[in-house]
């Protein structure tokens, strides 16, 4: 759209009517002066001739009018007239005529051709008598006007170059200007135009009448079309405007070119349809453009794709209501983790306590029993016993406690759920096969599942083993097994598990951000573990809350609303991500994904279904246990547990009465159970000051949440053994048995 | 235009028809059975008082002077046979000679330079002479301007005046060079210069002065008067010779005119006007 400034008249053009003026004036001149002076130099010797002539007539007229008849004899007087009155002019020839215009005489030389001759009369008494003739050369005057010539040639030579050089030279030196101008004017239209040109936004300019002189080639990249396009259909500008956004940019373009209306800038997000149907997000920026006289000169406009902004802007957003999500999960999870395990403590010391009640009532040996127990937990047996009761007031009895004891363990059960979801559950994960893990599942699943439903598993083969505990997939495989089965409400119908791989990339990361730091740390492939059932899948409300602790949409009595936040609790604790894709009617899909384990040489895998070693139900001999817990009840439960054993407990709810006690008689001691979470002292600290009262006395730490960074603490802190406490009190008291030396050895060791 | 205007016109158109008419009849080659003379100017005043007194004794051949030709002009008119008898103050050249003409020495008077009568100037030297004539003397003693009064170059007087000296030839020779010096044509024309231009100096003869009775004085030359006794003694040694020149043919009245010239009467007349018989 380059264009050169049109000049009035081109520069050839000028230049030929220089010439041709230049060549007018100097053939002018180099004309006149030749002539001028040959004209003037001729009309000078003419006169002078006639005038000699005239004079020489006069000095004659007393000679011819003393003897007209004879005048003529007088040539001797003649001829001296003729030579001084006037003396003649070089050249000339001055010749008498008589009356007949016969030759009378000559004085001077024949002129050399050519020649000018005047002659005047000789009167007497006012008749002719004769005339004199003066005859000038004018060779002197041809030869000085060939001369005038060549100086008149020579002067218009003169003239012409001068005439036709210094325009020339001026002109030159403006068309030397005129082309720096130019070249500065295409360097600085250049410099704009390579600045226009490559504008990265897609910029405009639409005038008055509606059209579209200048159209920056970015439009391509942005809209698919040429600046062309834009330029011979300027209402492609609107058409490709998204269907929803096109009334309000079209008004927005009327009320930025009214005068009345328009702004400094005025900005707005619409979309277009690309030529290739894209639909992009372009930021629109115009400004209404006037000159000083306020005449609407068009509409400047620049359009930025924000395409990849807005989906960045969603992404974050969808991030956000994730995180969001996340952290009311994380909420909900920390605040039901506390709950249950204070709750869990309550539950394994009811649980414990119907346990000794039932021990008592078996044996039907009161003796040695205390008496604060049988008040707290055996009143009935207490009773019966006190009026001699007959044996199916015992049988009564047991079946209470047992009812106590199966409502208190689906409580506990309950519990651990609720701890499960919180990751408030010991997890150790190890490298771990999961097509193992899924056929176990699997088999554990088609026993229990309805015949209407079937399983189909599918294991793609081979699958990178995963750093997972095993027993907590298999959870997650039942859990969500057992969700499927209850959405199918007694329908037949399919429940598949599929295992296989998925590359690591970008866009998976970003959907699942717990997958980020994976894929920065080990890109690569990634374990998929899907479940999918078709049965009446889920709406996006029900889908958007489906990880939620108590949220379900099954009947009150057919679920607890936990399963699936225990499937969420334990593959974020396994560093995974998990997504639900249902729609009503289509069935749903939860697809999990783990990353896989990294090659740790010699770290054995864990066997699927295996049972961890059972302690031993060891009886104690007299060894000396220091329990150390805030929770008094546990306390007593514990003691009593344990001296039923055959150990001896001395049993503590404040650190510094344990460590006294330790102090007083640290070889007393055979093993030392504190518990973690304590006001004041931490069960660490507790453990730190046993080993400075007593390095080689063994110490156990128990606590409702372990996780790596415990253990790691309690390892620095020489802790023999973390103990989960949410297990039951029986459990709690297996493991601690585990611990205790055995009786040789203590003795030994004492 | 008035008709007396008209009149006057006429008149005098009738006027200038009779004056040529006479001068056709007086000036033509010579009047039947007359004789025409003419030539130089220093003798036309002798010839006419010669011509006066022949002519009353012999009327039926009447000799008529007409005004000056100049000496080679009279020559050519008589060659030319448009008078019948010349007068020239030098003698024939060959080629005149050849052509048929002869001349006779009828006369010498002496050749003088000459004031107007009124001057107080009565004599001059040669070296006078010529400082005036080379501008070395521009006023005469009385403060009046030296006016030179120059014939032309080829005239028979200029050669004269040359012939006088080395120092006049260079000073009329620088006289013509020089403007602003008046130049008569012929004898008249200067004697009439001499008369009427104050402070005049010039060429003439002793004849023309006489026999034309002009105001002139003719100044004594390096203490010699020019008197034309003194000039046929020998005594003014600076003269001009007279000759009557007749053509191929030489007519009876010629002859009987020169007779009357050469006779004691014409002798007695032209010694009376300053010449002398050689």
């Amino acid at each position: 759209m380059r264009r050169r400034p049109v000049p009035l008249v081109s520069a050839g053009r000028l230049v030929t009517v220089i010439g041709r003026l230049a060549l007018a004036v100097a053939s002018t001149v180099a004309l006149v002066i030749p002539l001028g002076y040959s004209a003037l130099e001729y009309a000078n010797l003419a006169y002078r001739t006639d005038r000699q002539a005239l004079v020489k007539a006069g000095a004659m007229t007393a000679l011819v009018s003393g003897n007209p008849s004879l005048w003529s004899y007088q040539t001797q007087r003649i001829e001296d007239l003729l030579v001084h009155y006037p003396v003649p002019m070089d050249g000339d020839r001055v010749s008498v005529y008589d009356e007949q215009d016969g030759w009378l005489l000559s004085v001077g030389e024949p002129p050399a051709p050519p020649v000018l001759a005047r002659s005047r009369p000789l009167y007497d008494s006012g008749r002719v008598v004769g005339r004199v003739a003066v005859e000038h050369s004018l060779r002197a005057l041809v030869y000085e006007a060939l001369v005038a010539a060549m100086l008149g040639l020579l002067l218009g030579g003169a003239v012409y170059a001068v005439l036709r050089t210094l325009p020339l030279r001026a002109l030159r030196r403006m068309s030397i200007a005129l082309d720096k101008e130019h070249a500065a004017l295409r360097s600085s239209e250049e410099r704009y135009r390579t600045v226009a040109e490559f504008t990265y936004d897609w910029e405009y300019w639409r005038s008055p009448d509606g059209g579209l002189p200048y159209v920056s080639p970015s439009c391509l990249r942005v809209t698919g079309y040429q600046a062309s396009d834009f330029r011979q259909d300027p209402g492609l500008l609107l058409r490709i405007v998204h269907p929803d956004d096109r009334e309000a940019l079209d008004r927005h373009f009327h009320e930025v070119e009214t005068p009345q209306t328009q702004t400094d800038h005025s900005e707005r997000d619409f979309r277009i349809l690309t030529r290739d149907g894209e639909e992009r997000w372009l930021a629109h920026v115009c400004q209404h453009i006037s000159d000083r006289d306020g005449k609407y000169l068009g509409r400047r406009a620049c359009n930025r794709d924000i395409t990849e902004r807005k989906r960045a802007e969603a992404m974050h957003a969808e991030l956000e209501a994730q995180l969001a999500e996340s952290q009311k999960m994380e909420a909900i999870g920390t605040l039901a983790g506390g709950i249950a395990h204070d709750f869990n403590n309550i539950l394994a010391t009811i649980l414990g306590n119907v346990e000794l009640a039932r021990q008592d009532l078996s044996a039907g040996d009161s003796s040695g029993r205390e008496s604060a127990p049988q008040a707290a937990a055996g009143a009935p047996g207490a009773s019966a016993r006190r009026a001699g009761a007959p044996a199916h007031a015992h049988a009564l009895v047991l079946e209470s406690l047992d009812e106590i004891c199966k409502a208190g363990s689906r409580a506990r059960d309950l519990v651990q759920q609720i701890l499960a979801f919180s990751r408030r559950q010991p997890v150790e994960r190890r490298p771990t096969a999961l097509a193992a893990v899924v056929e176990e599942s699997a088999r554990l699943l088609r026993a229990t599942l309805p015949a209407r439903l079937t399983l189909e598993v599918q294991c793609e083969a081979p699958v990178p083993a995963v750093l997972a505990d095993a027993t907590q997939i298999q959870q997650v495989l039942i859990n969500l097994a057992t969700n499927a089965m209850q959405a199918m409400r007694g329908r037949p119908g399919r429940i598949g598990i599929r295992l296989d791989t998925v590359p690591l990339d970008a866009a998976l990361a970003d959907r699942h951000p717990a997958l980020r730091t994976l894929l920065a740390q080990h890109p690569g492939r990634i374990v998929r573990l899907a479940v999918s059932d078709d049965g009446p899948g889920m709406d996006e409300t029900t889908r958007a809350r489906a990880f939620e602790p108590f949220f379900t949409t099954k009947a009150a009595d057919e679920g607890t609303g936990l399963g699936l936040s225990v499937v969420h609790g334990i593959v974020r604790a396994h560093g995974g991500a998990i997504e639900i894709d249902s729609a009503p009617g289509k069935g749903a899909v939860f697809t999990i994904l783990l990353p896989a384990a990294t090659a740790q040489p010699g770290a054995p895998e864990a066997e699927p279904g295996a049972e961890p070693a059972a302690a031993a139900k060891r009886q104690g001999s007299d060894q000396h246990i220091l329990y150390l817990d805030d929770d008094e009840a546990l306390v007593f439960l514990i003691r009593r547990l344990l001296e039923r054993r055959g150990f001896r407990i001395s049993g503590y709810t404040d650190q510094q009465e344990a460590l006294a006690a330790l102090r007083a008689d640290p070889a007393g001691f055979d093993l030392v159970v504190t518990d973690y979470n304590m006001p004041g002292m931490s069960g660490l600290d507790v453990a730190r000051a046993v080993r400075a009262i007593r390095a080689d006395l063994p110490v156990a730490v128990a606590s409702g949440f372990v996780d790596e960074a415990l253990r790691a603490q309690a390892g620095a802190a020489g802790v023999r053994e973390l103990i989960f406490k949410a297990d039951a009190a029986e459990d709690l008291c297996d493991a601690l048995v585990r611990l205790v030396p055995v009786a040789d050895a203590t003795a030994t060791g004492r | 235009m008035s008709f007396t205007f008209r009149m006057r016109q006429v008149t005098r158109g009738f006027a200038c028809a009779l004056v040529l008419a006479l001068l056709q009849g007086t000036c033509g080659p010579a009047a039947a059975g007359g004789l025409t003379v003419g030539g130089t100017g220093t003798a036309l005043g002798s010839m006419r008082l010669l011509a006066a007194e022949f002519n009353a004794r012999n009327p039926d051949a009447p000799v008529t002077i007409v005004p000056s030709l100049g000496s080679s002009g009279g020559i050519r008119a008589v060659l030319g046979g448009a008078i019948g008898l010349a007068v020239t103050s030098r003698p024939l050249n060959d080629g005149e000679r050849r052509q048929g003409a002869a001349e006779t020495e009828y006369a010498r008077t002496p050749f003088v330079f000459a004031v107007a009568a009124d001057s107080r100037v009565a004599a001059i030297t040669a070296g006078e002479l010529a400082d005036i004539y080379s501008g070395k003397k521009a006023v005469w003693a009385d403060g009046t301007p030296v006016r030179i009064v120059l014939r032309p170059e080829n005239d028979v007087d200029t050669e004269l005046v040359m012939n006088l000296s080395p120092d006049i030839r260079r000073g009329v020779l620088a006289a013509h060079a020089r403007s602003g010096v008046r130049l008569a044509v012929n004898d008249q024309d200067a004697a009439n210069d001499i008369e009427r231009i104050s402070g005049a100096i010039g060429p003439t003869t002793l004849a023309l002065i006489a026999s034309e009775k002009r105001p002139l004085r003719a100044l004594t030359f390096d203490g010699r008067e020019p008197t034309a006794a003194n000039g046929a003694s020998g005594s003014y040694p600076y003269f001009k010779r007279l000759y009557l020149v007749t053509g191929v043919r030489r007519t009876a009245s010629a002859e009987r005119f020169i007779a009357f010239v050469q006779s004691p009467e014409g002798r007695r007349i032209l010694a009376g006007n300053g010449q002398w018989s050689p």
